[in-house]
């Protein structure tokens, strides 16, 4: 096992904070609209299907679908150098919204789009992030 | 209020600085260098503009950028006056915003002017990372990952040709195409002619894309001179109609591109990651100037990214969606082809200083409808369409022109 790859730690808003505090748990959660029943990510004030504006924070199974996914050689920052080459994914989950991720763990290289992922948690100093693996990856 | 159909609107004037490395320069003395360019170029006196809208600085901004370049210029007393936080697409709308302007009276002249040195200026070799620091990307929820905007066009690409069966090679002909072009613009940046296979084997930064898949990095400006047609007609050059421009934007988050999110249900799927607001916007700039892409004689296509241009061929109308890589192929888009693209070596062969990308080919393609290209002329050429890209296939501007 190696260890995770690192980040630039993004800064938790007052509306965010329940989702990064949540993936500290290890649990991946987004908002339903309690009028439409739409998901919604990232977190919104306000439903931007329906414009509804009663959100409720819900668990997600953690499972997911590729939609896109890009190996990346030309890391985006110094501290992502020592990454390289790591796997960017547009990730579609099962409850709907589509996240920007990363896929993790053996076989990442080799990840598709179409791919079912699930939600795999990387503690890092900062924060915890929620990335993506392949089925026994 | 509606606009008046006799107040026709030209681009009277153009400018811009050498590009490339330009080690020593500030960016706003490369604005002022385009500026002085393309009023000397129009002929108009300075103190008949009274519209300045510019695109900021990525090295150099300032929250008020738009004042400090017309305290520069000495233009006191603006009726439209603004930086445009658009990005590379600025440009467009930045001619969209001077033509309602001019033609609903509120200004005489406009100036449209980009300009920054993100080769040689301060984080010189820290380009991406510094946009990436300038929140051009979502710093919670897309950075962390360690996204950055090659990863983010990769991974348009990847899904075009998952969805489309679109190849590499195909991607390649449009970077070819630019370089060959290049090789006839004395003016670019890199103009050592490339094969295909040149590009398939360079570095690897973000599959499928590869180094020549990508954008230049450079310093340089531009500008050009928005004002009625009534008033170019009197003016040193060949005045070079404004047919018809359109805009659309999308969104910033990937995940909000890919997904339509707030579309309403029955329109979901319109719009995704493959298919963008440029269809919206060539609606209205074709649907402005009465005309159809199959009147064009000369594209200057946003080329950030061989993707970002290959998109562009179906949203706007040039074949259908999904066959962009069959129509780049086989010479089509170069010169003598059917669609002369990119003359002057686009963003991929010419220059690209960041925002002021996009303005290089809007002065490509005035000079291309004024015959003053040379070598690289289209012949005869009498409509150019020209269009912007910013923010990951999300923020379009389209501009039709045509030679009067
Ligand atoms: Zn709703």
């Amino acid at each position: 096992m190696t260890s995770a790859m690192p980040t630039i730690p993004p800064e938790p808003t007052p509306l965010s904070r329940p989702f990064w505090d949540a993936c500290r748990e290890h649990r991946l959660i987004m908002q339903a609209c309690q009028d439409c029943g739409e998901l919604t990510f990232y977190p919104a004030h306000m439903c931007p299907t329906c414009g509804g504006g009663h959100l409720k924070w819900q668990e997600l199974s953690g499972r997911g679908r590729i939609h896109s996914v890009t190996t990346v050689y030309r890391p985006a920052a110094p501290v992502f150098a020592g990454s390289v080459p790591y796997v960017i994914a547009l990730v579609e989950v099962a409850e709907g919204p589509i996240m920007m991720s990363n896929i993790v763990g053996p076989g990442a290289l080799e990840a598709k789009i179409g791919d079912t992922v699930d939600v795999v948690f990387e503690d890092l100093a900062e924060v915890t992030l929620p990335r993506f693996k392949l089925p026994g990856g | 209020m509606s606009l008046r159909s006799d107040s026709a609107v030209a681009i009277a004037g153009v400018g811009e600085t050498a590009v490339g490395n330009l080690p020593g320069t500030h960016s706003t003395e490369l604005y002022i260098e385009a500026a002085r360019r393309a009023i000397e170029d129009s002929g108009l006196a300075k103190s008949e503009i009274d519209g300045l809208l510019t695109t900021a600085s990525v090295v150099d901004d300032n929250v008020r950028h738009h004042m400090v370049i017309a305290e520069h210029l000495g233009l006191f007393c603006k009726t439209l006056c603004d930086t445009l936080r658009t990005g590379g697409a600025a440009f467009g709308y930045a001619v969209q915003l001077a033509q309602w302007a001019v033609q609903s009276g509120r200004c005489r002249a406009v100036l449209v002017v980009s300009a920054d040195n993100l080769l040689s200026g301060p984080g010189a070799g820290h380009g991406v990372t510094a946009y990436t620091e300038l929140g051009a990307h979502s710093l919670e929820f897309e950075v962390p990952f360690g996204g950055h905007i090659p990863s983010f066009y990769a991974l348009v690409a990847a899904r075009h040709m998952h969805e489309y069966g679109t190849t590499e090679e195909q991607l390649a002909a449009i970077a070819v195409a630019c370089r060959k072009h290049a090789a006839l613009n004395p003016a670019a940046q890199k103009r050592t002619p490339i094969t295909i296979d040149d590009v398939i084997n360079s570095r690897r930064i973000s599959s499928p894309l590869k180094l020549l898949d990508c954008s230049l990095i450079s310093d340089g400006g531009g500008a050009v001179i928005v004002t009625t047609l009534e008033r170019a007609r009197d003016l040193k050059q060949r005045p070079i109609r404004v047919l018809g421009t359109g805009q659309a934007q999308s969104y910033y988050h990937m995940g909000h591109l890919a997904g339509g999110v707030g579309l309403p249900r029955e329109r979901k799927g319109e719009f995704n990651l493959t298919s963008t607001v440029q269809k919206v916007a060539g609606r209205d700039a074709f649907g402005e100037a009465g005309i159809t892409p199959a009147d064009i004689d000369v594209a200057e296509i946003y080329d950030s990214f061989t993707i970002t241009a290959l998109m562009q061929f179906e949203d706007l109308g040039f074949c259908k969606k999904g066959e962009g890589g069959a129509f780049v192929e086989g010479g089509r888009i170069e010169l003598g082809g059917a669609l002369p693209t990119n003359t002057h070596g686009g963003l991929l062969s010419y220059a690209h200083p960041g925002m002021p990308g996009g303005i290089f080919h809007l002065i490509e393609g005035v000079r291309q409808l004024r015959h003053q290209c040379g070598p690289r002329q289209v012949e005869g050429a009498q409509t150019a369409l020209v269009t912007a890209v910013s923010a990951v296939a999300s923020n379009h501007s389209v501009c039709i022109l045509g030679r009067d």
